[in-house]
């Protein structure tokens, strides 16, 4: 049972820090209000009854977390996002052809992710980059399970879409 | 050929998959499934696909190491500290239990003598466990404690306020100190603007997350009209010169610190703190495998030293 219940936990600790990293931009901060969310949840476990998933429980902690985090820090130079995908597609071993190229088509692919539609692009970013179940993401974001995966469905549409358009060439 | 109802379905049965949520049936079930249709499988492969390339766009693979150690010191905290009492609500959220687990739950009730005497070894572990957490957290807090002027330290800026007060005319001091480092100079005094005008007390602290104190320096500067500053060297951090810069009007000041003079390692964080907030911490970098905590504090001394 310990043994469940410490993987059910790993299981949430990467959903949630993928969710900080999307919120902060940066793993040490993402990795910092993540700890924090566990701490505090762990302290408040017995206040936790089960009327909501426990994802939307620590997300709800995670955000006020988050919060803190955005008050304290104040000003200082974020990384915008397509600079990050550039750091991300550069690869150490990569030679430096396939480097530009990779980092293109991460450059495009956050393009395209920005690009869709806000509601869309919500539940994408809940399920396909943070990692929530479909249902998870649905009592996240207030929404019906269905209207969640048509919403994945149409983002991963328009994303392959806009991917074969840009580069043709990849399958 | 799929609908659209049943290829929604299956995105989402597989969506769960790749979750690692579907109990071993529902996975065995979706393994035959995608081993025999080639439709279902082109799905999983473009699943996969755009979840890997997304999150490697968003820089995903390059966090994964943080990701990794960080849980790993989150799980060391688990067994005493709320996991046990979580696995019952866990179980009302369409996590199966299956029959083997369900025997092996009434072993472990019929085992009751053995609880009992467990039950004081988790009782123990959990008080050290909570311990160790409260600890965690109050380090966290910790980096952004500063302590309360000191009348000592209130004397001693009166002493050097006094040296430094009957500068150029129509000029202001400001002041450095540091660890080793004492600096003054002059700014223009602001049209208006008295050179006995009250003064501001900018205080820096930069700790690591556990409150260890890398270096500290306190900036006096007048807070009557506009002051800038651009102080080149107020302290060393891992031998790396600190620059600080700032821009003081009246209760509240921007300030920025940089570390380091070469631009691929330099670090730095800016930020505004005003009188009566507290400490506040402008941000955080690492440097040479220790995080770097920026705490700035602003305190208005009104005219008392002056």
């Amino acid at each position: 049972m310990e043994r469940a219940t410490q993987a059910q936990i790993a299981k949430w600790y990467a959903r949630l820090f993928r969710t900080a990293l999307r919120l902060t931009r940066n793993p040490e901060d993402a990795a910092d209000v993540t700890q924090q969310t566990f701490y505090k949840a762990f302290r408040s476990w017995d206040t936790f009854d089960g009327g909501v998933l426990p994802t939307t429980w620590l997300h709800q902690i995670l955000l006020n977390c988050v919060r803190d985090w955005y008050r304290r820090r104040s000003v200082r130079s974020a990384q915008p996002l397509d600079e990050w995908a550039v750091a991300a597609a550069t690869s150490r071993d990569a030679d430096p052809a396939e480097t530009v190229e990779r980092s293109e088509q991460a450059d495009r692919l956050v393009d395209a992710i920005n690009n869709l539609p806000t509601l869309v692009k919500q539940a994408f970013a809940a399920t396909v980059l943070d990692g929530y179940t479909y249902q998870e993401a649905a009592e996240l974001l207030g929404l019906p399970m269905g209207t969640v995966a048509s919403r994945v469905h149409q983002a991963r549409r328009r994303l392959t879409e806009a991917m074969r358009q840009a580069f043709p060439e990849i399958e | 050929m799929m609908d659209d109802d049943a290829r929604l379905d299956l995105e989402e049965r597989l969506h769960a998959l790749l979750c690692d949520e579907p109990d071993s049936d529902e996975r065995r079930a979706l393994l035959a499934l995608v081993s025999r249709d080639d439709e279902a499988r082109g799905l999983l492969r473009e699943m996969i696909q755009t979840q890997t390339q997304a999150r490697a766009a968003c820089g995903h693979d390059e966090a994964v190491t943080v990701l990794r150690a960080s849980m790993a010191s989150i799980l060391s905290s688990v067994p005493a500290a709320g996991s046990l009492p979580a696995a019952d609500r866990i179980a009302g959220h369409g996590v199966e239990t299956s029959r083997r687990r369900r025997r092996a739950w009434w072993v472990l009730r019929a085992a009751a003598a053995v609880v009992v005497l467990a039950s004081v070894f988790v009782a123990v572990a959990a008080v050290w466990t909570g311990r160790r957490i409260e600890e965690k957290l109050a380090r966290m807090e910790q980096t952004l404690s500063m302590p309360q002027v000191s009348a000592a330290e209130m004397a001693s800026y009166r002493q050097i306020w006094q040296h430094v007060g009957e500068g150029p005319a129509r000029s202001r001091p400001w002041v450095l100190l540091g660890e080793g480092v004492g600096q003054f100079g002059y700014v223009p005094t602001a049209d208006g603007t008295s050179a006995g005008a009250e003064l501001l007390l900018l205080r820096c602290r930069m700790v690591t997350a556990t409150g260890r104190i890398l270096e500290t320096f306190n900036v006096l500067v007048p807070s009557g009209g506009r002051t800038r500053l651009s102080l080149p060297d107020v302290g060393r951090l891992k031998g790396r010169p600190i620059h600080c810069e700032v821009a003081a009007a009246n209760a509240c000041a921007t300030v920025a610190v940089m570390v380091g003079t070469e631009p691929a390692s330099t670090a730095g964080v800016k930020g505004r703190v005003m009188t009566g907030e507290g400490p506040v911490e402008l941000g955080q970098f690492r440097m040479e495998g220790d995080r770097v905590h920026v705490v700035f504090q602003a305190v208005g001394l009104g005219r008392a030293i002056g």
